[in-house]
């Protein structure tokens, strides 16, 4: 018998037409695994309908104060410690350019200067890469798709490899029941 | 303005009136105590919900705590056209989705019964008060093993009343989809209370046969 059209029909709730609905009675008349089905789905129906919203505990909004005050501070805690980290950051960088200025007797602008010629030099060696790399899978055109699957493929490993960590390191800082 | 009054008496059991979108206006300029009475509205369907997903009080009292959080923070990425009961239920459902996901598997502790399943001592028939007590428990059993987002779609279809599109809107699924899990979650549920009761009545036939001989 082909019970999965009836169980369908049975556990679906979508109206039935008229032959649906002939079809279903005729069967149920004659198959006891699919009356067993509609029986115990109407006795977990009944029982979750009968079954009252739990309340909260008395002492719900008190706690809710509490939490909020706590996930304040928490919250509060973390963009001070994220501003700080960022005022290390900038400050750590101009006191390097400083550094260098005062060490060497270079300008701001002479230092500015070589960043922007180093990465004219790095944009003009990745555009050659490129042009060999087209020249490449232009001799041999089965070159392309396996050296880019190996290339992406090393990609999200690294990618994946440092979201583990990532994630890990969050892990062991962070308590389990903290606040986002 | 268009002002919504509310009136929970009819959903959740309980009667709750005032002006929703007033406090939720008077909440997202910063009003704590303005989001304090969403929370006194709500907090009987949160933490239903989040009992029923996490099967216990106290993850469940953590997680509504951390899911009007969670709403207080994000109150004014609320769109105002969008039911706020079903939004805030969304935000829970999604928080306990991804609790599950993270503890993995869900127990209910039958020590720690909250209010509504505790033993009434007044109660005329305490011997169908025990079963429907450990009916109730044996259908959470039951839905505690489904997988967290069934599980979701069991609860809000089921203690809510929501619609395919209210729970596909909710738990960011089709409706398509949302119908495919619920037809699956009842068959398994169905499935689930066959083999209990095959069991329960084999254990039964054993008992019976050993007491005879």
């Amino acid at each position: 018998m082909k019970h999965k059209q009836f169980e369908k029909l049975l556990l679906n709730f979508e109206p039935l037409d008229q032959t649906e609905d002939d079809l279903l009675k005729t069967h149920l008349s004659s198959c006891q695994r699919c009356n067993d089905l509609r029986n115990a789905w109407n006795s977990i129906e009944q029982n979750i309908k009968s079954d009252p919203m739990v309340n909260a505990p008395p002492e719900f909004i008190s706690n809710w104060e509490i939490y909020l005050v706590l996930a304040k501070e928490k919250r509060a805690k973390r963009t001070s410690i994220a501003l700080a980290g960022s005022l290390l950051v900038v400050s750590s960088t101009g006191s390097l350019i400083f550094y260098l200025t005062s060490l060497s007797n270079f300008s701001i602008s002479e230092i500015l200067s070589l960043i922007f010629t180093r990465l004219g030099y790095f944009i003009a060696q990745l555009l050659h890469a490129i042009r060999g790399f087209s020249s490449l899978s232009k001799a041999f055109p089965i070159f392309l798709p396996i050296s880019t699957g190996i290339g992406l493929s090393i990609f999200f490993m690294t990618i994946m490899l440092l979201g583990f960590w990532v994630v890990s390191m969050f892990r062991i800082i962070l308590p389990k029941q903290g606040v986002v | 303005m268009k002002i919504k009054r509310i009136d929970c008496r009819d959903r959740y059991g309980e009667f709750v009136n005032g002006t929703e979108s007033e406090w939720i206006r008077q909440a997202t300029n910063g009003n704590d105590t303005a989001f304090c009475y969403l929370v006194e509205a709500y907090q009987k369907p949160v933490f239903n919900l989040c009992y029923r997903l996490l099967g216990n009080t106290h993850d469940a009292e953590d997680a509504a705590q951390e899911s009007f959080f969670r709403a207080y923070r994000n109150l004014k990425k609320y769109d105002p056209q969008r039911s706020f009961t079903n939004w805030l239920l969304s935000i829970a459902s999604h928080y306990c989705i991804d609790c599950m996901r993270k503890k993995h598997a869900v127990t209910i502790s039958t020590e720690e019964l909250p209010e509504t399943f505790q033993h009434d001592s007044n109660a005329p028939e305490p011997e169908k008060v025990m079963s429907k007590q450990e009916n109730e428990l044996r259908i959470q059993s039951l839905v505690n093993k489904l997988s967290p987002k069934d599980k979701a779609i069991i609860v809000l279809k089921y203690w809510y009343e929501f619609s395919t599109s209210d729970i596909s809107d909710a738990l960011s699924l089709t409706e398509s989809s949302v119908k495919s899990r619920l037809f699956r979650a009842r068959k398994e549920l169905a499935g689930k209370l066959i083999d209990q009761s095959k069991k329960a009545s084999r254990i039964k036939r054993q008992f019976n046969e050993t007491q005879t001989i």
